[in-house]
């Protein structure tokens, strides 16, 4: 029984099994049975006994993904569906196959349009779903940092810090990510993120465990697909997740698996950030921008400009009057109320408006519903 | 065959009609026919009438009585006919001399006189009016230099046949009214204040964003204190909405302090706007002319009847078309919305709405509502030490007397309040570079088209507030960061 297959056998076996309706939960049932150390081919053959009675819907294929049951081929739209299974052909890549002792997936769908390319390294950048403007600003510019390295940018394409770093990555020319969804690829969610699923889909691809029209069963889905994420990544950058984001256990899994983790330090006065800091305590490495990315995953460095945001309004307010550098010097990325600079300044609330529209007007602040915060040049 | 005539006065709306009520007594079938009126009330004013002509001793029960209003197509309901139909068969019996005194007032089957809605928009302009004694007060308020109440068709007799001294009896003392409430009871909130103030200054509309117990109602409330007191035609105006609302007596002195009207946010388009059947009556907008809409929970108000308000906000006044007329009622308003900054409205704690829903709650703001409001200032939730130690805030006296000096430049310079002002005309009187500050922010995307003029009008404010003539780069600025939050979508990550 627990003789090993061959790549083809164990790649038809595992099709099949999907097609019957095999689902991430079976395996990991299926897992647990076995044990962790236990190869493909020895889950396989206990999958097989297990959904081996379901033999008999063959016939409709109702539980298969997708409606035509292909587990890969073109679609209409010039995507390519690819099942990628860990010892089958094409097989996955090695960073994820190297996870499946500490439990990665046995397979993973992969959709996406043109040859895609194979990075030298992947970063997956993760985050609390409702960042502050200056969180969702830093995931932008680190992934495309990132992405301007050549460095394929991971991330689970939630509404947040994730999108944020998807999209970072594509503003960049020839820039490349990959999207792990917690759900089918067939499934449109998030709502209203259609045109990123387009470009990711172009770019390094949707990649998925679930069958393709799987939606949101259960909040577990997407706490399963972070190990996949973690799995693709060479290191995990996590940018202000809350007490309890789905971040955290990203990082985890990486830790399993033996990747970095690297966290982008905030105020400890954003709530959003709280988990982040904590990792930070942990042991967590901390990094500013995409060359300390580079540095901590031992690439070559890129010279970056390492002034910090801070000092750069500070300096931009000159001229915009003594107000104006007054105000920029206490203000940061958590939002300030015009009340309180007023009150912390001592200026009245009128000149202080005149302040922030000049500051505004120079592109140094913002106003966001909670107040105003500083942007970085 | 004999013929009497009274005069009275129909009201559609706040608008008065002269009716003539013809009575003739006959001989023939006993019977009491009424022509020319519509509505419940109206039906049985007959009865009413030829019962309380018996209660005084002059039954028509045995005789043939036709009364008609004229003119026929007028609209004319209720039971404010009904003194004038029994002067007019008074007068038809020989009972009563003839005379051009007005009748407005409603009669019991005992031969008592009851009081009745909307006398003053009724009667102004008219010097001889009887009303009834419940109404006497409103009367002389309304203009009407010898007004006479009476109590009872038996008095109106003796009045009218000379045989007593018309009682003029001195008004009734009035309770003192409350003292308004004081900005000194804000404590902090310095964006809201300033934005409260320029808001009176220049007629702006204002959004007070902020959480629960914040001090958003606080402020609103605080905001009719610090508007100028009414000028005769403005109060006049006031007193009629609330004269024709219904309740008899609401109106006893000639109120010149603005109205706040706060409409809860489950209120219908009727309560808000006017409506009714029939003839439509005043809604809380009409209420709070020359005054203050607060719209609480402003993103809780259902889509329409939010969006109604549109019309009026602009025009300055409300009409509302039924079947039978179309009303026009007064709508001046200085609005006042409120609003939390998310759907759950958030404690300290911090706020765990969904995103989607964040997103969408939000969404509320932007175009079409938005473009409504001139300034959005955060109202943030005070320290409890702060309010433990009794600070208080700047007091209403000082704030008015800045906003009436601000409104007197305006209205000597345009006419109208800046907020009404021609767009075309605020722009002269704007310096170039302040022009360059707002033809910039609409370039970022910080201004739209309308958010444009708007924001050009609170800079005038702004510089009339600080007494300049020409509105420089610094009230052009501030203009801006007041709209901070409306012009744009509000951020919601990625």
């Amino acid at each position: 029984m627990n003789a090993e297959r061959s790549p083809e056998d164990l790649q038809d076996a595992v099709a099949r099994l999907i097609a019957l309706g095999c689902s991430p939960e079976d395996l990991g049932r299926a897992r647990t049975a076995c044990g962790t150390h236990a190869s493909p081919s020895a889950v396989v053959a206990v999958l097989q006994q297990r959904v081996g009675h379901r033999q008999d819907r063959l016939p409709g294929l109702s539980h298969g993904p997708g409606a035509t049951g292909r587990t890969s081929g073109v679609r209409p739209d010039g995507a390519v569906d690819e099942l990628l299974v860990h010892g089958g052909r094409p097989g996955m890549p090695e960073r994820l196959a190297a996870a499946w002792e500490e439990g990665g997936p046995l397979w993973v769908h992969r959709r996406r349009i043109g040859p895609g390319t194979s990075p030298r390294r992947t970063v997956g950048i993760v985050g609390t779903r409702r960042p502050t403007l200056d969180g969702a600003e830093l995931a932008r510019t680190l992934a495309a940092g990132l992405a301007e390295a050549g460095i394929e940018v991971v991330s689970g394409f939630a509404k947040g810090i994730d999108q944020a770093a998807h999209r970072g990555a594509l503003s960049v020319p020839g820039g490349s990510t990959t999207a792990v969804l917690g759900t089918g690829v067939d499934v449109d969610y998030p709502a209203r993120s259609g045109e990123l699923r387009a470009a990711v889909m172009a770019s390094g691809g949707l990649v998925s465990e679930y069958a393709h029209d799987r939606g949101v069963r259960h909040p577990t889905q997407f706490i399963a697909r972070n190990r996949i994420l973690a799995g693709l990544s060479d290191g995990i950058v996590v940018i202000e997740a809350g007490q309890r984001s789905g971040a955290l256990s990203t990082a985890r899994w990486a830790a399993d698996f033996g990747r970095d983790v690297m966290v982008v330090p905030a105020s400890p006065s954003t709530p959003s950030a709280a988990g982040a800091l904590a990792l930070l305590r942990d042991g967590a490495v901390p990094v500013r921008h995409a060359a300390d990315v580079l540095d901590v995953l031992g690439d070559p460095i890129v010279p970056v400009d390492d002034e910090p945001a801070g000092a750069a309004i500070g300096v931009a307010a000159r001229g915009l009057g003594s107000d104006a550098e007054l105000l920029a010097g206490r203000l940061g990325p958590v939002p300030a109320s015009v009340s309180a600079l007023s009150g912390a300044t001592g200026l009245p609330v009128r000149q202080v408006l005149v302040a922030v529209a000049r500051l505004e007007e120079a592109g140094l602040v913002r106003q966001v519903p909670a107040g105003v915060v500083a942007v970085r040049p | 065959m004999s013929i009497g005539v009274a005069r009275s006065v129909a009201l559609l709306g706040l608008q008065a009609t002269p009716v003539t009520v013809e009575a003739h007594v006959g001989v023939g079938l006993p019977g009491l026919t009424v022509l020319g009126g519509t509505g419940p009330s109206f039906r049985q004013a007959g009865d009413r009438v030829r019962a309380a002509l018996g209660a005084v001793g002059h039954s028509v029960i045995q005789r043939k009585v036709l009364i008609n209003l004229a003119p026929a197509d007028v609209d004319k309901r209720g039971a404010r006919f009904d003194l004038a139909m029994v002067v007019a068969v008074l007068r038809a019996l020989g009972e009563l001399p003839a005379g051009d005194q007005v009748f407005v007032g409603e009669v019991a089957i005992d031969g008592g006189v009851r009081g009745v809605p909307g006398v003053l928009p009724s009667i102004r302009g008219i010097d001889h009016v009887v009303v009834p004694l419940a109404n006497v007060h409103e009367a002389a308020v309304g203009g009407a230099s010898a007004p006479v109440g009476v109590a009872s068709v038996e008095e109106l007799l003796a009045i009218l046949k000379g045989e007593v001294e018309v009682l003029r009896p001195p008004l009734p003392p009035v309770d003192p009214l409350d003292p308004p409430p004081d900005m000194a009871d804000v404590v902090g909130q310095p964006e809201a204040r300033r934005a409260i103030e320029v808001a009176a200054a220049g007629g702006h509309h204002v959004l007070l964003l902020g959480p629960p117990g914040s001090g958003k109602s606080m402020l609103a409330k605080r905001l009719p204190g610090l508007l100028p007191d009414l000028d005769h035609e403005a109060a006049l105006t006031v007193a009629a909405v609330r004269s024709v609302s219904g309740r008899v007596g609401a109106v006893d002195r000639l109120d010149v302090r603005p109205p706040f009207a706060a409409p809860h946010h489950s209120s219908s388009a009727a309560a808000l706007l006017g409506g009714g059947s029939g003839i439509a009556r005043p809604g809380a907008v009409s209420h709070a002319t020359h005054g203050v809409l607060f719209l609480d929970e402003l993103f809780e108000w259902k889509r329409h009847v939010l969006d109604g308000l549109r019309e009026p906000l602009e025009e300055g006044n409300v009409r509302i078309a039924r079947a039978t007329a179309t009303v026009t009622y007064p709508a001046e308003v200085l609005l006042v919305g409120a609003s939390n900054p998310c759907p759950c409205g958030p404690a300290r704690t911090g706020c765990r709405c969904r995103p989607d829903h964040v997103e969408r709650y939000r969404a509320r703001l932007t175009g079409p509502l938005a473009d409504r409001f001139d300034l959005a200032p955060l109202v943030e939730e005070v320290p409890a030490d702060a309010l433990a130690g009794g600070a208080r805030g700047e007091p209403t006296e000082a704030v008015r007397g800045r906003v009436a000096r601000a409104r007197r430049r305006a209205l000597d310079r345009f006419g109208v309040l800046n907020a009404r002002a021609a767009a075309d005309v605020v722009r002269d009187t704007m310096s170039r570079e302040a022009l360059r500050v707002l033809v910039d922010a609409a370039r970022r995307g910080r201004l739209s088209a309308r958010g444009f003029d708007r924001a050009m009008r609170v800079a005038r404010t702004c510089a009339d507030l600080a007494g300049s003539d020409v509105v420089g780069a610094d009230d052009a600025h501030e203009a801006v960061a007041h709209r901070g939050r409306l012009d744009r979508v509000w951020e919601v990550a990625a």
